[in-house]
């Protein structure tokens, strides 16, 4: 089956996760807590959802495991870290692209802008 | 800090959860899910929010994923070519004993039954009809599910083919819950007050319902994932 070519949409959760690690990369915590602040507490991912993407998302190559090692912020716990790779972000960009496109299509039919999170 | 120790028992019960998962799954992910979901914990404690509500939550949303992981996996695994083969085997055999046991020993084993209690015999008939009216389905399910494993041998499992199939498996699993709920009530409602010894048979046919429901809602699971796979398909193409 020929998967997320960065032409088709990309799912909710798995924007939200390319947006989050297209800063630095994070461990699985990390991540959640960067979609939840994105997304200003509107989009709470649980475990299933964030690991399930996490794994797609691997295989198809749009971030990759990176490293395995403490964060100094929390415990001593050693975590796995997750990076986006260069098919991500340029998935990332045409993702973000389309909705440019359709935020432009929204202006020209007078909608009101407030309603749209991802502004141009 | 005292809510240590339930965060390691819920942590505990997570755990056990997650070997739900198809085992590739589970050995990339397991070990990092266990953390996360402590991690959690912990953030909620330190709100001084509650744990159970929390829990309970991601409990359920980890279940859903847990389904999904292993419908995916199913499709992934069937998508191999010829290795269909054991289950049709299986399937046939079940449809033969299943068959066999309509055809010989059933009416038998009822006209024992009922010539031992002459007085309760209609219930013993009514029993039998049942049986048959219900095999109706369960053929058409285990005919349609033959079909899904040829469309799948074929490479032809991201079909309308098989999404009719699946349909249609659906609908039966659905026609023989429905019928058992049916038939456990006219059942109670035949024997009220007669004093007769029926919780074998109710319990016969919740577990059956049971069954029905879990296969209907497979099916229905993977029904949506394999529409999704051609509408993406077809999406790409165009």
């Amino acid at each position: 089956m020929q998967k997320n070519k960065s032409n088709t949409p990309l799912t909710p959760a798995v924007l939200h996760i390319l947006l989050a690690l297209s800063t630095q990369e994070r461990h699985g915590y990390g991540i959640m807590k960067e979609v939840e602040s994105d997304s200003r507490g509107k989009v709470k991912m649980g475990p299933g959802t964030l690991y399930g993407s996490i794994g797609r998302m691997i295989e198809a190559g749009l971030i990759r495991e990176s490293d395995k090692r403490v964060d100094p912020e929390m415990d001593d716990e050693r975590r796995v870290y997750y990076e986006i790779t260069g098919p991500g972000r340029e998935a990332l960009a045409a993702e973000l692209d389309r909705y440019r496109e359709l935020v432009t299509v929204a202006k020209r039919k007078q909608l009101a802008a407030h309603s749209f999170a991802y502004g141009v | 800090m005292a809510s240590e120790p339930l965060i390691r028992r819920y942590r505990n019960c997570y755990a056990k959860l997650l070997r739900l998962y198809p085992r590739p799954y589970r050995e990339r992910f397991g070990e990092v899910m266990e953390q996360t979901f402590n991690d959690l914990c912990r953030e909620r404690v330190k709100a001084e929010r509650g744990l159970f509500s929390f829990a309970l939550w991601t409990f359920f949303e980890t279940s859903a994923a847990i389904i999904r992981e292993n419908a995916t996996m199913m499709v992934r695994c069937s998508m191999n070519r010829g290795s269909t083969i054991f289950l049709r085997v299986v399937i046939s055999l079940i449809a033969i004993a299943a068959l066999a046991v309509c055809i010989f020993p059933l009416p038998r084993m009822v006209a024992q039954e009922a010539a031992k209690t002459p007085d309760t015999a209609y219930l013993i008939y009514l029993f039998l009809v049942c049986a048959y009216i219900l095999s109706i389905p369960f053929f058409v399910a285990l005919y349609q599910a033959f079909k899904l494993l040829i469309y799948v041998d074929r490479n032809e499992a991201f079909s309308e083919l098989s999404v009719k199939a699946l349909r249609q498996i659906k609908y039966c699993a659905i026609t023989i819950g429905t019928l058992m709920v049916a038939g456990i009530a006219a059942l109670m409602a035949l024997s009220f007050g007669k004093g007769e010894d029926i919780a074998g048979m109710v319990a016969m046919g919740l577990l059956m319902t049971f069954a029905s429901s879990v296969v209907a809602a497979v099916a229905a699971v993977l029904q949506r994932q394999v529409q999704k796979a051609i509408d993406l398909k077809k999406e790409g193409l165009s």
